[in-house]
């Protein structure tokens, strides 16, 4: 596939996203594994322009360890934020590498990825940077709000709104949690988009998961939700969520990267048909579900894989599924 | 029928200690229509070995522990990642258990094709072989190919006569898995650098699957 458009990468449990924009690459979050790393050797991309990190969780981080020191691939500019509390030795391994590449290649990195950030323009392609705000950011992971609330790492996860020729396409949320979307929702942002990549890969959002869906989806109004998620790993989505999403837009199109147990407790033999051509994780052991996702913008767009080919599949080979 | 530069594969070397197992191999291969040369020994080098199979086959399956009654003087990880080089589709096949892994990981990058005596059958037995041929033409497969990244060392401890043993982490694999090598597996360069904390490089097939199936080679410094 060519053309401006957003790719959200299977790569099991965790998030990879890769914006191109008018010849430029930016990519949102990288997961673990080595699908990112397969997506830019198999889509000729020998530099990068941004990577931004949503948060310090290692399922949105361990693939962007793997692009640097692969050396396969020039990465111009670094976005995140700090977080002392994660004590990660990937956390570490990756500031180690960034520090490298900042001495030694010219990397910009720049630990800023706040609501005060000026929307990052890619072509006719725009990254709104909704959350955290700057004040969120700098108490940080390990301390609490101003009522009390614990901030967590995935509260501070970057809100990233991809609006493409002035229209919101789509809203990604890292693994935000109820008192991040709280203290977003609190603040009166507009986080409409028609696609929304759901928090935390439909798991626990650190309270009633249901109320947390449904405040998300009422806000953004999707017509399609994903959910990034890898089979057999923390049961995601949960049922509860999928649910609510569905209970808010009774038509709203969900797909998950890979085919949840509760929704197949098998796996079938037969090569699925409607899956894109783009490498996916789940692909050789027939997990995916929707696989890999690509948004195409602009006139001939729309998502893929196609929902009627996607549905089939699901009628075919998910009987338990919780999506229909 | 997997070919090779073009030409189907007609013999396959059987190497074996165990005459049981060689004609159980044998099967699989005569069941796709190929020649099995069940190979007797006794072997006195790697040398010897890979100029039999040159000779006669096009392919080979070896078992790993090759010393046992004299049979050969060399194992059969040794023997496959010899074959690879010479460009000949060799399958690892072997009951092993984890210390035998230690001693296969530093030819692995050579050994595509690693099976249990139970995962081979006529329908593995060529999908193994052609991962063989698929390298040779620089075509990996994800859970194959090589990848430089980085090196952790978590641990470095020695065992009277088993010499320096490293505990690595591939952070980019997996964060919570030690490898354990052995230092004088390792170019000497990084001797020194082995200390608990050093980051060193190296190249890996990140895609790797089992633990068993990493690859370390190229090592760097940066």
């Amino acid at each position: 596939m060519t053309g401006d458009r957003l790719v959200l990468l299977d790569v099991g449990h965790g998030n990879a996203a890769v914006l191109h924009a008018q010849g430029h690459v930016c990519v949102i979050d990288a997961g673990p594994g080595t699908t990112l790393l397969e997506y830019i050797r198999t889509s000729n991309i020998s530099s990068i322009d941004l990577a931004i990190l949503s948060h310090a969780d290692k399922d949105h981080i361990a693939g962007l360890l793997g692009l640097l020191t692969a050396g396969n691939v020039a990465i111009k500019r670094v976005l995140l934020n700090t977080d002392s509390e994660k004590a990660s030795s990937t956390w570490a391994d990756l500031a180690h590498e960034l520090e490298l590449h900042w001495k030694n290649q010219g990397l910009t990195f720049e630990v800023a990825l706040t609501a005060q950030q000026s929307p990052i323009a890619i072509g006719t392609t725009t990254l709104e940077i909704l959350a955290p705000t700057p004040a969120l950011a700098m108490m940080g992971p390990g301390s609490k709000t101003h009522n009390g609330r614990r901030i967590t790492s995935n509260t501070i996860s970057a809100v990233i709104r991809i609006v493409y020729d002035g229209q919101p396409v789509s809203l990604l949320t890292g693994d935000l949690d109820a008192v991040g979307l709280d203290e977003l929702l609190g603040r009166g942002v507009t986080v409409t988009a028609p696609l929304l990549v759901f928090p935390h890969h439909g798991g626990g959002s650190g309270t009633r998961s249901a109320d947390f869906a449904t405040r998300l989806v009422t806000a953004a109004t999707p017509t399609s939700v994903v959910f990034s998620v890898g089979r057999g790993r923390h049961g995601n989505p949960q049922r509860e969520i999928v649910d609510a999403v569905r209970k808010v837009g009774p038509t709203t199109r969900i797909v998950c990267t890979q085919l949840a147990e509760q929704c197949a407790a098998e796996l079938s033999k037969g090569r699925p048909t409607h899956l894109t051509s783009v490498v996916a994780h789940g692909r050789e052991g027939n997990r995916c579900c929707g696989g890999t996702v690509v948004l195409r913008f602009g006139k001939g767009g729309g998502l893929f894989p196609r929902q009627a080919a996607h549905v089939e599949f699901i009628k075919l080979k998910a009987p338990t599924a919780m999506c229909q | 029928m997997v070919s090779l530069n073009g030409n189907e594969i007609q013999r396959v070397s059987v190497i074996d200690d165990d005459p049981t197992s060689r004609d159980g191999y044998s099967l699989f291969v005569e069941e796709l229509a190929m020649e099995a040369l069940k190979e007797g020994g006794p072997f006195s080098s790697v040398t010897q070995c890979v100029g039999r199979v040159l000779a006669s086959a096009q392919a080979a399956i070896s078992d790993f522990k090759l010393r046992v009654k004299n049979y050969a003087t060399f194992n059969g990880a040794e023997l496959v990642a010899s074959l690879y080089e010479k460009r000949v589709p060799a399958i690892l096949c072997t009951r092993f258990e984890w210390a035998d892994i230690d001693q296969i990981r530093p030819y692995r990058a050579r050994i595509p094709s690693l099976l249990r005596p139970d995962e081979l059958d006529a329908e593995s037995l060529p999908l193994a072989l052609e991962r063989c041929v698929q390298e040779f033409r620089s075509e990996f497969a994800q859970t194959r190919r090589p990848w430089k990244a980085l090196i952790r060392i978590e641990d470095v401890h020695s065992e009277p006569g088993q010499g320096t043993s490293i505990d690595v982490c591939v952070p980019s694999w997996s964060n919570n898995v030690m490898i354990r090598l052995r230092q004088s597996e390792l170019p000497a360069w990084t001797h020194a650098r082995l200390t608990q904390n050093e980051r060193v490089y190296a190249e890996v097939n990140l895609g790797a699957e089992r633990p068993e199936d990493l690859y370390f080679a190229n090592w760097s410094e940066s």
